[in-house]
């Protein structure tokens, strides 16, 4: 079965060999771990083909090129990412021990604390930054690396991706929804 | 930050020669290149490009073409029989081909061939050769008298290899290439006096203070005076970063390296650790303001960035910057060269289709198509 999110000016179509909640709209987010002053969360949480974790930002700057200029080379953009996933992934465990519905945070939980599965970290970041796609993608290694920086206590599998680099995995859509690129969103 | 300030740039480091910056440079079937004309920046010119594009033998190229003639008489015309066994000798010196043989150095390609190359420099002036695959060789002159002087600086440090090497090089116990002979002459020569010893001074000083002491010639070695009170070190125990900008600011003292003049710096950044690479970016760009023109060859993301940097933002404005892409068409094999007064706008940047194709192997990765290890 898909599942079909929306995100910013973003639809996000996961297929069946997924398993994914929107995290930070989630009641067992929203409830508990938030209530912390502070506490950050990713997007979506998912993972595929029961093989591998995800946790998946999305950002889309597009029409905020000024506003967010600074936010995505300073490196304040890749400490964000990496504090959420933080948060993220205890807030799982958080979940999972205390959540009404256990069984629905089961694979997730067991996924990042199993050593042998693989974790991914992924930035979805639609921007208007780069002149070209080339330029877009020496400045997303820029950003990779400064994430992973940040995030290589628990995995250094980072990706910044957009719908022109291409998928997460075969099995992942993501596609424009009407007004998308043009201000008017949250820009954030 | 640039350190020259006005009046220093326009004080007495000079020998009073008047400024004749290389203006274009054309090749037709020479070395790795088809057919290509560069103009140049009086400033700073940064040629990046993959190994084996070229870059350093288009400046060794213009560098055989100016610096035979540097001493010659600024009014009389170059009389064209020397020009020819000037530019031959030149060429085979900094080349090095098989047997010096010149017909090695044209475009390699199925059937004879004939290079032409031609380099403007000052007003109008122009001075080239023609050399076929069998070898004669033919100069080409127009208004062509002296040219300006000119250091080039290799990518491999000399200053640790000084003591000793113009004997040996003469003797010909070295395979080096002239470059390396013609840079430990100019290291050779002794330090200015008077009113050129105090503006080059005032030029070397922030130089010395990256390096944390004065250069000193001895005894035939070089020898960095410490400041710090940590008394002489020998150069080669220097790190070879180090040595590069000693090099540099002893050239700077010697009048060797003086406004108006070409400074070749062929990668600068090769064993330099990030840090000193910006440092020696900062020594490009103080010696450009103050009227060095630089041809330089760089692999590097950082130093070419910094560059960019400085002329994007236009921080010093007197320095003005080119950049150009050395990259090999895809049928013919041979090199083609962009050029853009601002790194971004090229859009054959080698450095960035590295980082381009890093990303993408990451991605790959990532995504398990290569495969993958342990978490």
């Amino acid at each position: 079965m898909t599942r079909t999110y929306k995100e910013n000016h973003l639809r996000f179509e996961f297929g069946p060999q997924w398993i994914v909640e929107k995290y930070d709209d989630h009641r067992d987010y929203r409830e508990k771990a938030a209530r912390l002053s502070g506490t950050k969360a990713v997007d979506f949480v998912g993972v595929y083909a029961n093989a591998e974790g995800f946790v998946i930002e999305v950002k889309d700057f597009r029409g905020f090129r000024l506003q967010n200029k600074k936010r995505l080379t300073s490196g304040e953009l890749a400490e964000e990412v990496a504090l959420k996933v933080r948060d993220t992934l205890a807030g799982l465990v958080g979940a999972y021990r205390t959540s009404c519905d256990p069984d629905m945070w089961q694979p997730f939980v067991h996924t990042i604390a199993n050593r042998n599965k693989v974790l991914k970290v992924v930035l979805w970041l639609e921007d208007d930054m780069a002149k070209n796609a080339q330029e877009w993608r020496q400045q997303a290694s820029t950003l990779q690396n400064a994430i992973k920086r940040q995030t290589s206590w628990v995995t250094a599998r980072v990706l910044v991706l957009n719908q022109q680099m291409g998928r997460v995995t075969p099995d992942l859509t993501v596609s424009d929804l009407p007004g998308a690129g043009h201000p008017g969103g949250s820009g954030c | 930050m640039i350190w020259v300030t006005r009046t220093e740039r326009e004080g007495l480091w000079d020998n009073g020669s008047i400024a004749m910056p290389v203006t274009r440079l054309e090749i037709k079937q020479f070395s790795a290149f088809g057919e290509v004309a560069l103009d140049f920046s009086p400033g700073l010119n940064v040629f990046i490009g993959e190994n084996a594009t070229g870059k350093s033998h288009l400046m060794k190229l213009a560098y055989a073409l100016i610096k035979p003639f540097e001493d010659a008489r600024a009014d009389t015309p170059i009389e064209p029989g020397r020009l020819i066994v000037k530019i031959k000798d030149k060429l085979a010196g900094v080349f090095q081909p098989e047997e010096g043989r010149l017909g090695r150095l044209v475009y390699r390609r199925v059937g004879k061939n004939t290079a032409k190359v031609s380099l403007g420099y000052g007003r109008n002036r122009e001075i080239g050769f023609t050399l076929t695959t069998a070898g004669p060789l033919a100069a080409t002159i127009r208004k062509a008298s002296s040219t300006p002087r000119s250091i080039f600086v290799p990518s491999r440090e000399a200053l640790a290899l000084y003591e000793g090497f113009i004997a040996a090089y003469e003797g010909r116990e070295l395979s080096f290439d002239e470059t390396y002979y013609d840079l430990c002459k100019a290291l050779s020569a002794t330090p200015l006096r008077g009113p050129r010893m105090k503006a080059a001074r005032r030029l070397v000083r922030p130089l010395e203070g990256v390096l944390g002491g004065k250069v000193v010639l001895s005894g035939g070695r070089f020898y960095l005076k410490s400041e710090a009170g940590m008394g002489t070190i020998e150069a080669h125990l220097l790190a070879e970063g180090y040595r590069k900008i000693a090099s540099i600011v002893h050239l700077i003292s010697n009048g060797s390296l003086m406004k108006n003049a070409v400074l070749f710096w062929d990668e600068p950044e090769a064993n330099l650790n990030p840090r000193l690479i910006t440092k020696v970016a900062q020594t490009l760009r103080f010696l450009a303001a103050a009227g060095v023109q630089i041809l330089m060859a760089t692999h590097d993301y950082l130093l070419s960035h910094e560059l960019a940097l400085a002329a994007e933002y236009g921080t010093d404005p007197s320095v003005a910057t080119r950049f150009f892409a050395f990259t090999r068409e895809q049928q013919s094999g041979a090199v083609r060269v962009t050029a853009a007064d601002h790194l971004a706008e090229l859009s054959d940047n080698p450095i960035l289709q590295e980082f381009a194709a890093h990303y993408d192997r990451e991605q790959r990765l990532f995504m398990g198509v290569d495969g993958g290890g342990r978490p």
